[in-house]
């Protein structure tokens, strides 16, 4: 009895101490964490819209989609972006789509002319070595460019053995360019 | 205690006489799960090697006031929240470290080469020994993920720490990157380990 007692009692110390631990550290990362994914995705507005030095979340443009896609966000927030001079040079929005085995999330920068400026992808789960390699500098930046007119080139745009996640990404950007067209088009933008 | 091994024989010990991978062939799942490239071995083992010396650490320091019957809970209650510690420091304060090995560090709890190395060895030495048993085991889990991931990568997609080694006509063996991919490698290799320290007959 004395050793299940004694057993139960070191058990729930250990638990406890852990707990104090865990607290404790949570409480002094929870804001430097905070402030390393709002810094992240700052850097990665300024990636895909290079030309931009500043972004005013005020003023964007938030629509929903003008078609629903599998994954897709309830609603795009186009976030219009500014040279140094105060110019408008385009706009980032965050944009989802599901992928082979997650939802692909990356945000996007358009020119306002509606051409993608370029994307870096923010989240995504698929499969290693395969659908993952979206996640790569140089395929990200192979889009730069496109317009919501421009098919999908399966020995361009995809990998050998990988065409799902490189489609879903051209089918979430597409949705997002032709929002955009759409908006454009009704004299909003 | 009664016996004293030097530091260095235990890295050793670590890298070839016992290393987790070939030789015990445990902590198998992340091992198949995450070797499709060199660089994700790498950063599994790293991101292992560093859970592994200070779980080993503190395990050695409670393991003598720890009553047997509840030793495994404590264990992994320990196990677990230095992962945790170790995950939330390294995104706060070393935010590229932990882009590149942050979705490992979770799947460290499950590994059970940690509660291994902690029941094996930790619960038996004292701390110093513990803690440079973490390190030898960590480098030969390294060291395995590493080659594991290399030759899945350069057969598979053709590069190497993604350099690409061949022209772009190559267009890389799929099944490499592909699960039965890391069983094909694991296989051979240990094959071939086998042939070159078995020692004595048949």
């Amino acid at each position: 009895m004395r050793k299940i007692l004694i057993s139960a009692i070191f058990l729930c110390v250990i638990a406890g101490f852990s707990a104090f631990v865990l607290v404790n550290v949570n409480s002094m990362t929870q804001s430097k964490i905070e402030a390393q994914k709002e810094g992240a995705i700052e850097e990665a507005q300024k990636n895909v819209l290079s030309q931009a030095v500043t972004f005013n979340e005020n003023k964007s443009i938030t629509v929903p989609p003008i078609k629903a896609i599998s994954g897709g966000v309830d609603k795009y927030q186009f976030i219009p972006g500014y040279s140094s001079g105060g110019a408008l040079v385009g706009y980032v929005v965050n944009v989802s789509s599901t992928g082979y085995s997650s939802d692909i999330q990356f945000t996007m920068g358009i020119s306002s002319d509606g051409s993608v400026t370029g994307i870096q992808i923010t989240s995504q789960k698929e499969t290693p070595g395969l659908g993952d390699k979206i996640s790569g500098k140089l395929w990200e930046g192979h889009w730069a460019g496109i317009t919501a007119q421009t098919p999908f080139n399966k020995s361009l745009d995809a990998f050998a053995g990988s065409t799902i996640s490189p489609e879903a990404v051209y089918t979430g950007m597409m949705n997002a360019l032709e929002t955009f067209d759409s908006i454009k088009g009704g004299g909003n933008v | 205690m009664s016996r004293k091994i030097s530091f260095s024989t235990q890295i050793l010990n670590g890298i070839f006489k016992e290393n987790p991978t070939f030789v015990l062939v445990i902590g198998l799942c992340p091992t198949l799960a995450v070797t499709t490239s060199a660089i994700n071995g790498l950063g599994m083992g790293v991101a292992t090697l560093l859970v592994l010396v200070s779980s080993n650490f503190f395990i050695s320091i409670i393991s003598k006031i720890t009553p047997s019957q509840v030793r495994i809970p404590v264990y992994v209650i320990v196990i677990s929240t230095i992962v945790t510690v170790i995950g939330m420091l390294m995104q706060a304060y070393l935010p590229t470290l932990y882009l590149a090995l942050g979705i490992f560090v979770p799947l460290i709890v499950v590994n059970c080469i940690i509660l291994a190395r902690a029941e094996m060895f930790a619960a038996r030495n004292g701390p110093i020994a513990s803690l440079v048993d973490g390190l030898g085991i960590g480098l030969g889990f390294t060291i395995a993920l590493t080659l594991l991931g290399s030759i899945r990568e350069i057969l598979g997609s053709g590069t190497w720490f993604n350099q690409p080694l061949f022209s772009s006509n190559y267009q890389g063996v799929l099944i490499m990157i592909l699960p039965p991919g890391a069983f094909l490698t694991i296989g051979v290799l240990m094959a071939i380990i086998q042939k070159f320290t078995k020692k004595g007959g048949e």
